[in-house]
C-alpha cells in the first residue's frame, strides 16, 4: 500500500478490555466503535491513501459475541507522537462504558503488526453448574497426542487435529462452578476457536455443551520469543 | 438471565444501549422519569432526528431522566415472553411501567398495532380507562397526533405540535402536582390550561345514522373547544442539541443530522407535512455552521446530513453549502443533501460534495402529466425534469429514480400512460448524446409508484382513496405499457395503503379495530414480511368498521370531520379554496413567491413575516 506522506513509524499498541453490555456488540461495529472515538478523542491518527481513505489501525483477532476479554489488542498508526498516558486517557473519557484501554506503549516502526505477531490466547471458563468428572477428560486430552475433530468451514467438511493448538488447560472443580484457564493458539498461524474446545470437553462428559449459560473471558494475548510467550502489549525493555 | 436471552436474540445490540453520549442519571433521584417510546425497531427509531432533540431537551432538566424504548423484534419478544421479561428502558433497563410517562411518537400510521403491543409487553394495560393511579401516563406526538381520534381510547394525552414549546410547562405542572400528592385526575385537568395539550377523556363524540359524526363536544368545563398547535417562532434561540446518540450498530443513518428549517413552501396539496409544519421557519447560516461543527466533535461521524422538507428552498442554502464544504472536506467528512431539486447549481453542489462516488438522481414529478402535477400543485415542469436529466447525463450520472403515486384525485388513464411516456422521454434524453460522450454504464431509469393517500390537513382531505381493485388496475396499466429495457417499474403494495387511508381519517370508533388486528397478530404492519392483512380484514369484519367508510368515502364540506377539534393554524375555509382550485386545475403559488392567506401568518413568525 502506498501511503504517501505517512511517517510510517509512528505506531502504538493498545490493550483493552470489553466487557459488560459491550460483550453484545460484534467485531465489525467494534471497528466503527474504534473509528469514531479516535476521530472524537481528536487523536492524530493516519490514513490510508488512495480512493477510500481509512485509519491505519490493526486488531489483533476478532472477538466472538458474547465473550469478555481483559486483554484485546488493537495497533494504530499516528501521524505524530504523542504521550502514551494521554493517548489512554483521551480515549477512556468517551469510550463507553465496558470499554477500557488499559495501557498503550509506543511500537518499534520496524514491529509485526499484532495480527501477525499473535499465536495464543489466555481463557478463563466458568460453567453453570459442576461438571463432575472433568479432571480426568483434561487429563486425558492433555495426555493424547493426537485429537481428531471434524471443522465445517464454508461447506467443507474436514478433520483436525486439535491437540498441537492447546498449550495448558488447568481445571479448578472446588466451587460451586466448573472453572477452565486455558491457553490455545490463536491467531493466523494456527487458530482455535475456544468454543469448539468446550464443545469438545462436554461432549467427552455426554453433555452439551452451552455457550449462552457459560461465562468466558479472554485474557492476555501472546506472541512467541525465542520459544518463550511473551504478551503482545509489552513495554520494550522486557524484550 | 438477561445475558442468555440477549445471546440468543438476532442483534443483541438493540437493547443494550450504551451508545456514545448516552445520558447517564441516578434514577433515583428523577422525580419524573419518562421512556420515549418509538414504535418500530431500534435501527428505525435511531436515525429519527426528533428523538435526537427531545432526548436531550427533556434530559436538560435536572428533575427529569428521559429514557428510551424501541419495539422488540419478534425473535426477542419470544424470548422476553418465555422468560417473563416486561419491555424495559435501554437506558436503565428498567420496566417502563414504573415511569411516570410513556410517551409515544407517531410518525406514521401503520405503527399503531406496535404500540399496542409495547403497552402489553410492559404490562400496561391497553385502554386508557383501565390504567390506574399506579401505572405510567400515555402521551403521543408527532406528525400522526393531528388526527389523534384513532388512538383516543388509548392515549391520554397527546400533544399537538413542536415538543421544544410546552413540555417544559407540561413537566413542572406533573412535577408540582405528584409532589402535592394530586392524582393523576388533577394532573389531566390541569393539563387543559396548557397551549397544545389534547385530553380525549374530557370530549364526548355522537354519532349520525348514517355514520358521520354528529358532535363533537367537550365535557369539562376546562376543555378547550379546539386544541391549537404549538410551534417554535426563534429557530435560531431554540433548543438544539450539540451531541448525538451515536449507536454502537448500523443503523439505517449513521450521520450527523443538521434540521435547515422546519416547514416547507411549495404547498403540494397531497402532503400534510408541507400544511402542518407551516410557516416555514429557517435557522440562519451561522448557528447551522455553529451546530454542525460541535456536532461533528462530538458525535465522531464521518457524514452531515442537510435536513428539511426541501432543502434547496434554504434563503442561504449556497452559503451554507460553501462554508460546509470549505470546513470538512479535508477532513474526509461528506455532506449529503437529501430533498433538493435537479438544476444546474444543485448539480455542481453535488458534484462538489460527492467527489468521486456518483449514485442516482432521484426526481419526484408526483404525477405523469402537466395537467395533473398543476392538480396536485406540483410545481415542476416536464421542461425541468428533462433539462435536469440531460444536465446530469452530460455529468456522468446515468442512474436516474422517479417518483410518482397513482390514486391522485381526478387521475385518468392518459396520466398514468404519463409516467411511461415521461419515462421514456428521459431515456431518449440519455441517447441524444452522442455514443462516443456516454460515461460508464448505460443508462438506467427506476420508477416508483406509491399509492396515493388522502390525509387530514390537506385540500384532499375530503377525497375518496382509489380501492385495492383500483390501485391494482392502475399499477397494472403502467406495468403493461413499459417498454423499454432501460425502465424498471416498481410500485407500493396497494393493501397496506389502504389500511393506512382508514388510520389516516379515522375517528375513535377506529381504535377497536386496532386493537382487534393487534388481537389476531397483527404487529410490525409496515414490514412487509410481518404484514397480516387477513388480521386486519377479520379485525374489521369483527368489530363492525368498514374500511371503505373512512378510505374510499368522498366527505362533503360541511361534514365533521374527526380531526376538527385540532387547529393547525390553517383555515378550513383555506383548504375548501384550494380543493376547488384543484379540482379546476389551478396552481397556487409558493409562500415566497405570493401568500395565499392560509392563516398561518397567525403565529407571528417565519415566512410570513420575511
Amino acid at each position: 500500500m502506498n501511503n504517501e506522506g505517512v511517517n510510517n513509524n509512528i505506531k502504538y499498541r493498545l490493550e483493552f478490555s470489553k466487557t459488560d453490555r459491550m460483550i453484545y456488540i460484534g467485531h465489525l461495529d467494534l471497528l466503527k466503535l474504534f473509528h469514531r472515538i479516535i476521530r472524537r478523542a481528536g487523536i492524530p491518527i493516519a490514513y490510508s491513501c488512495g480512493f477510500n481513505p481509512h485509519q491505519l489501525t490493526t486488531f489483533a483477532v476478532p472477538l466472538a459475541l458474547g465473550i469478555s476479554s481483559v486483554g484485546e489488542v488493537l495497533d494504530i498508526q499516528l501521524k505524530e507522537y504523542m504521550d502514551c498516558s494521554e493517548l489512554t486517557e483521551r480515549l477512556n473519557a468517551i469510550l463507553p462504558e465496558g470499554i477500557e484501554i488499559l495501557q498503550s506503549i509506543e511500537l518499534e516502526g520496524t514491529a509485526d503488526n499484532c495480527a501477525s505477531a499473535l499465536r495464543y490466547a489466555d481463557y478463563c471458563v466458568m460453567f453453570d453448574g459442576k461438571l463432575d468428572g472433568i479432571e480426568k477428560a483434561v487429563d486425558d486430552i492433555l495426555s493424547s497426542e493426537e485429537i481428531s475433530i471434524e471443522r465445517t468451514v464454508k461447506k467443507k467438511t474436514k478433520t483436525i487435529n486439535m491437540r498441537p493448538l492447546i498449550r495448558s488447560i488447568i481445571c479448578d472443580n472446588d466451587g460451586e462452578n466448573t472453572e477452565l484457564y486455558i491457553n490455545i493458539a490463536t491467531g493466523s498461524m494456527g487458530n482455535l476457536k475456544i468454543d469448539v474446545l468446550l464443545e469438545y470437553i462436554c461432549s467427552r462428559l455426554g453433555k452439551e455443551f452451552c455457550f449462552e449459560k457459560t461465562d468466558i473471558l479472554r485474557g492476555t494475548m501472546y506472541t512467541e520469543y525465542k520459544g518463550e510467550l511473551l504478551p503482545l502489549c509489552l513495554e520494550e525493555e522486557f524484550m | 438471565m438477561l445475558k442468555e436471552i440477549l445471546l440468543q436474540a438476532e442483534k443483541p445490540a438493540r437493547y443494550i444501549g450504551n451508545e456514545i453520549n448516552m445520558v447517564k442519571k441516578d434514577p433515583k433521584k428523577a422525580d419524573i422519569r419518562i421512556a420515549f417510546c418509538f414504535p418500530d425497531v431500534y435501527e428505525v427509531g435511531m436515525s429519527h432526528l426528533g428523538l435526537q432533540i427531545l432526548y436531550y431537551f427533556l434530559n436538560r432538566r435536572e428533575d427529569t431522566y428521559c429514557e428510551r424504548c424501541f419495539a422488540v423484534w419478534h425473535d426477542m419478544e419470544k424470548l422476553m415472553c418465555e422468560n417473563g421479561i416486561p419491555l424495559f428502558a435501554l437506558e436503565t433497563g428498567d420496566p417502563i411501567r414504573d415511569f411516570d410517562f410513556v410517551a409515544f411518537t407517531l410518525q406514521y400510521e401503520m405503527s399503531y398495532t406496535n404500540i399496542i403491543n409495547m403497552l402489553d409487553m410492559a404490562g400496561i394495560p391497553i385502554w386508557s380507562k383501565d390504567r390506574g393511579e399506579d401505572d405510567p401516563l400515555v402521551i403521543a406526538g408527532g406528525p400522526c397526533a393531528y388526527n389523534p381520534e384513532p388512538l383516543a381510547d388509548i392515549v391520554d394525552i397527546f400533544y399537538i405540535g413542536e415538543g421544544e414549546v410546552s413540555y417544559d410547562e407540561f413537566l413542572d405542572i406533573y412535577a408540582e402536582n405528584k409532589k402535592n400528592g394530586g392524582t393523576k385526575q388533577d394532573f389531566l385537568e390541569k393539563c387543559l390550561k396548557i397551549e397544545g395539550i389534547y385530553v380525549p377523556k374530557f370530549y364526548d363524540v355522537n354519532y349520525k345514522e348514517n355514520g358521520e359524526i354528529a358532535s363533537f363536544e367537550p365535557n369539562h368545563p376546562d376543555a378547550p373547544r379546539v386544541i391549537k398547535k404549538v410551534i417554535v417562532k426563534d429557530m435560531d434561540n431554540v433548543f438544539y442539541p450539540d451531541k448525538q446518540l451515536v449507536p454502537l450498530i448500523e443503523t439505517v443513518h449513521d450521520r450527523v443530522t443538521l434540521e435547515v428549517f422546519r416547514g416547507c413552501i411549495r404547498g403540494c396539496r397531497f402532503c400534510q407535512a408541507g400544511y402542518v409544519y407551516r410557516p416555514v421557519r429557517e435557522k440562519s447560516c451561522d448557528r447551522l455552521t455553529e451546530l454542525a461543527d460541535k456536532l461533528l466533535k462530538n458525535s465522531g461521524h464521518e457524514e452531515i446530513s442537510l435536513i428539511s422538507l426541501s432543502t434547496g428552498d434554504y434563503r442561504s442554502f449556497e452559503e451554507l453549502a460553501d462554508r460546509l464544504i470549505e470546513s470538512y472536506s479535508k477532513d474526509s467528512v461528506s455532506i449529503s443533501l437529501p430533498s433538493l431539486r435537479i438544476d444546474a447549481f444543485s448539480l455542481d453542489l453535488m458534484e462538489r460534495v460527492q467527489a468521486v462516488r456518483k449514485s442516482g438522481l432521484t426526481f419526484a414529478p408526483e404525477a405523469g402529466t402537466q395537467r395533473l402535477r398543476d392538480v396536485i400543485n406540483k410545481g415542476i415542469t416536464e421542461d425541468e425534469i428533462l433539462s435536469g436529466c440531460a444536465l446530469a447525463f452530460a455529468g456522468g450520472w446515468n442512474r436516474v429514480k422517479l417518483y410518482f403515486m397513482t390514486g391522485l384525485p381526478t387521475e385518468t388513464d392518459d396520466d398514468l400512460m404519463g409516467i411511461v411516456k415521461l419515462s421514456e422521454a428521459i431515456v431518449d434524453k440519455y441517447f441524444e448524446i452522442p455514443k462516443e460522450d456516454r460515461k460508464g454504464r448505460p443508462v438506467s431509469v427506476t420508477v416508483s409508484s406509491a399509492c396515493f393517500v388522502p390525509k387530514p390537513f390537506t385540500p384532499f382531505q375530503w377525497c375518496a382513496q382509489s380501492t385495492i381493485d383500483e390501485f391494482t388496475r392502475k399499477q397494472r396499466l403502467v406495468k403493461t405499457s413499459m417498454t423499454r429495457k432501460q425502465v424498471k417499474y416498481n410500485y407500493h403494495e396497494p393493501h397496506l395503503s389502504s389500511l393506512e387511508g382508514v388510520m389516516a381519517r379515522g375517528d375513535r370508533r377506529v381504535g377497536k379495530a386496532i386493537y382487534r388486528a393487534w388481537e389476531l397478530g397483527a404487529k410490525f404492519d409496515s414490514w412487509s414480511e410481518l404484514f397480516n392483512y387477513d388480521a386486519w380484514v377479520r379485525a374489521f369484519k369483527d368489530t363492525g368498521v368498514s374500511p371503505e367508510f373512512y378510505a374510499n368515502r368522498e366527505r362533503s364540506y360541511d361534514e365533521i370531520l374527526p380531526w376538527d377539534h385540532i387547529s393547525i393554524g390553517i383555515d378550513k375555509d383555506f383548504f375548501i379554496k384550494e380543493a376547488e382550485k384543484a379540482k379546476a386545475g389551478e396552481v397556487t403559488p409558493n409562500c415566497r413567491k405570493e401568500c395565499a392567506h392560509c392563516g398561518a401568518a397567525r403565529f407571528g413568525g417565519g415566512v410570513c413575516f420575511e
